[in-house]
């Protein structure tokens, strides 16, 4: 089995030197999970383990680039992520996301996306002094218990150690 | 309804999903977008593999920091002011005349990221993940590189918990070279293990 597995060839995709991201989403979508782990939402290795998950559960489409299957993934994750810690829950994401695509059909080409555009067209197309109802002045701050020092036994041992052929 | 020219296409769903979560998370406080911008800006123009060839030129340089690195590579690599997310806890593995180094994350992509900056796209790719801990010496070979059939080749898994930097050997003819220089040989694949240093003729 081992053998078979050997022939085949692995087809890795390269970046020598090329770019991170691809495209700017993904870069967005690291930077929220970045930016939220710093914030305390999650510990890392409560990331990698819904991360991990997803990469296990939802492979490469074809067609599809190395880069776009990994931050599909990524982004996949974090939405688990921020619905499992009751942060934005699905139904919200999708509203939004509705809400932003009628914010672009509203808009004449050439002008700012607004999310006010979504609800009713810009007028002259240049000033937005809507009010916003911004009734969620009173962040929250959750308090997060680290448990810094607790590691699972981690074994600092090769997962695989291919013998010396020869002397 | 609406005339051409009247209105913007609309991007790609996965586009919109992303805006819709990040104007979401703004709006609740939990993230500060203009963070965001700076953060991308860091992990694609500032941090990179350059600051893992500093590490491994001054181990090559000095004896005493090579100790220091090989015993608590954490604190080591912060002596150079490298740390944060992904490089909480370091493990350096040294290559010697008989042993050939190489990290993976098996389960998605854990890599040291104040060291090496973001992984390549390879590392991330679900047939290195698979294929590297059973056919190590055919994955090598895929680089091009290759590892003397006398030496023992290993695989270390990074994880959530810990990840590992690869310390190559020095290539010989660099006596006296400054760390500065000596950084120059310092190749990204060379710190996973999947390349070898630059040899000095490459660089003069």
């Amino acid at each position: 089995m081992t053998e078979l597995l050997a022939l085949e060839p692995l087809n890795l995709p390269r970046d020598e030197g090329g770019p991170v991201f691809e495209r700017p989403w993904q870069a967005q979508a690291f930077a929220l999970v970045v930016e939220l782990y710093k914030a305390g939402k999650f510990r890392w290795p409560e990331w990698v383990e819904v991360f991990s998950q997803e990469i296990k559960a939802s492979p490469a489409l074809p067609g599809e680039s190395a880069n776009d299957t990994y931050y599909r993934q990524w982004l996949t994750a974090l939405e688990t992520m921020v619905s499992s810690r009751k942060l934005v829950m699905g139904a919200e994401v999708s509203d939004r996301q509705e809400e932003w695509r009628q914010a672009y059909l509203n808009t004449p080409h050439g002008q700012p996306i607004l999310l006010a555009n979504a609800h009713c067209r810009p007028a002259s197309g240049h000033s937005h002094d809507h009010d916003h109802d911004d009734d969620d002045d009173d962040h929250h701050h959750h308090h997060h218990h680290h448990h810094h020092g607790h590691h699972h036994s981690v074994s600092r041992q090769p997962v695989a150690v291919a013998a010396p052929l020869s002397k | 309804m609406s005339h051409d020219h009247d209105h913007t296409a609309p991007p790609a769903d996965i586009e919109l999903r992303v805006k819709a979560l990040e104007s979401l998370l703004t709006e609740k406080g939990l993230i500060d977008p203009s963070a965001l911008d700076e953060l991308v800006d860091t992990y694609e123009n500032r941090i990179g593999p350059r600051n893992g060839a500093l590490v491994v030129a001054k181990a090559w340089a000095d004896p005493e920091y090579k100790k220091r690195l090989l015993e608590d590579g954490t604190a080591a690599i912060a002596e150079l002011g490298y740390s944060g997310v992904q490089g909480e806890d370091m493990v350096v593995v040294e290559n010697t005349p008989t042993i050939h180094n190489m990290t993976v994350c098996t389960l998605c992509s854990c890599y040291p990221w104040p060291t090496l900056g973001l992984p390549p796209v390879w590392y991330k790719s679900a047939p290195y993940r698979s294929k590297v801990v059973i056919d190590p010496r055919g994955v090598l070979a895929e680089f091009g590189v290759s590892v003397p059939d006398s030496k023992e080749v290993r695989v270390w898994d990074s994880s959530a918990e810990l990840r590992y930097l690869v310390l190559p050997e020095r290539p010989a003819g660099t006596e006296g070279w400054s760390e500065e220089k000596l950084a120059d040989l310092v190749t990204r694949d060379s710190m996973i293990g999947t390349g070898f240093p630059k040899s000095p003729s490459e660089i003069q």
